[in-house]
């Protein structure tokens, strides 16, 4: 988030041959500093849906839902991001070897949260998100960010939740 | 968003880049936009509200007149320093980004804006150096440019790899000197150290994770 630097359009556009070699879609988003921003801003969409997910696994496998079956119907709905269904694919598998370790959604996390403190930006569920992905960082920091998956199973207590325990649970809410 | 937390005050330079500067109406024209930008930020017209109620034929009619306050010697100083370079001027000093879009537009595609963040009066040399190096700077191309890449690791070697295959000449310098040879395979060459990267290579392109790493 280097500041103090300048950029211009111009300059931009002399750089264009190296965007064309690295990436497929490349954009101006304003002078120097807003395309760090703009990648902060990308990432919390990112870190939340990950925690999101993990969450949402969680309660399907603790409501008792077919483990592979769920998962599989999650990744034909609208609600999973294209970033995420692959990720649930693996985590079927208990796949978590690195893609995007979880030290670096954290550390992004963390300058999400700067950001956040120095523009005013309220990002309650950003704040929830990084505690979970700091507790899953403890356990191995080069695993995956999808780890925060096997976070939530651990804190829901999926393993050791009963049949009673879930009959009891669904009496109450009929 | 970046204007919210930094106090530094952005400058704009303006860079007669299609005019040549030996034109002498061009560079009174240059000229006039430079002090006449000023004029706006002192009006009450420069808040972000009357600037969009005043629109651009406001501006463009604020840009034709007004002289540079002999007061203000800290916009004189910025503006003596900024005007060594023929080509460049100071136009306006604001923090408000929404002005500095609207004095973008207005002073047309004949014209290069620079948006440059200062924080000091004292940063003016450097930033107007710099404002020098960036408006001469020409296209980056496989033939003139060797590039220079920081920061071999999960992000940067698959794009200096991609660099490479596009046929760019890319030398890498890592902390971790094993990332850094791990690139040798893929075709780059490594520096031992920063300065000979920054000596060997025109362009330097960096991927670091954090400020520490920097």
């Amino acid at each position: 988030m280097a500041r103090g630097s300048l950029v211009i359009r111009y300059v931009f556009d002399s750089a264009e041959p190296i965007f064309r070699a690295i990436a497929r879609n490349y954009f101006y988003v304003g002078p120097a500093g807003s395309g760090a921003t703009m990648k902060l801003v990308a990432n919390t969409l990112l870190g939340i849906g990950m925690q999101a997910i993990a969450e949402a696994v969680a309660l399907g496998e603790k409501a008792g839902l077919d483990r592979t079956r769920f998962r599989e119907v999650l990744s034909e709905t609208a609600v999973v991001a294209p970033v995420h269904i692959g990720k649930l694919e693996r985590a079927v598998k208990g796949d978590y070897s690195p893609q995007f370790p979880i030290r670096l959604m954290n550390k992004d996390f963390g300058l999400i949260l700067e950001l956040a403190a120095a523009v005013g930006a309220p990002m309650p569920a950003t704040g929830a998100a990084f505690d979970a992905n700091a507790r899953q960082l403890e356990l191995g920091p080069e695993q995956d960010f999808s780890s925060v998956i096997l976070q939530m199973e651990k804190r829901d207590h999926v393993t050791s939740r009963t049949k009673s325990g879930l009959e009891s649970a669904q009496a109450k809410e009929a | 968003m970046q204007h919210v937390s930094s106090p530094a005050a952005s400058v704009l330079a303006s860079a007669a880049t299609r005019i040549p500067s030996s034109a002498s109406p061009s560079v009174r024209s240059v000229h006039r936009e430079a002090v006449a930008i000023k004029e706006v930020a002192t009006s009450p017209t420069s808040d972000r509200k009357s600037v969009g109620r005043a629109g651009k034929s406001e501006l463009t009619r604020q840009l034709n007149r007004g002289t540079l306050p002999e007061n203000d010697n800290e916009l004189s100083l910025l503006s003596k320093e900024f005007n060594k370079w023929s080509r460049i001027r100071l136009l306006h000093t604001s923090d408000n980004p929404f002005t500095n879009n609207r004095l973008q537009k207005t002073t047309g595609s004949s014209q290069t804006v620079c948006h440059l963040p200062l924080g000091r009066l004292s940063e003016a040399k450097v930033q107007s150096t710099l404002a020098k190096g960036l408006l001469d700077m020409k296209p980056i191309s496989l033939k003139n440019d060797k590039l220079g890449f920081v920061g071999i690791g999960y992000m940067g070697r698959p794009i200096a790899q991609r660099l490479l295959e596009s046929g760019f000449k890319v030398m890498a310098y890592d902390r971790e000197r094993t990332n850094a040879e791990r690139f040798v395979r893929y075709g780059g060459t490594v520096a031992e150290s920063v300065t000979e990267l920054s000596t060997s290579c025109n362009v330097i392109l960096s991927c670091r994770a954090n400020d520490i790493a920097v």
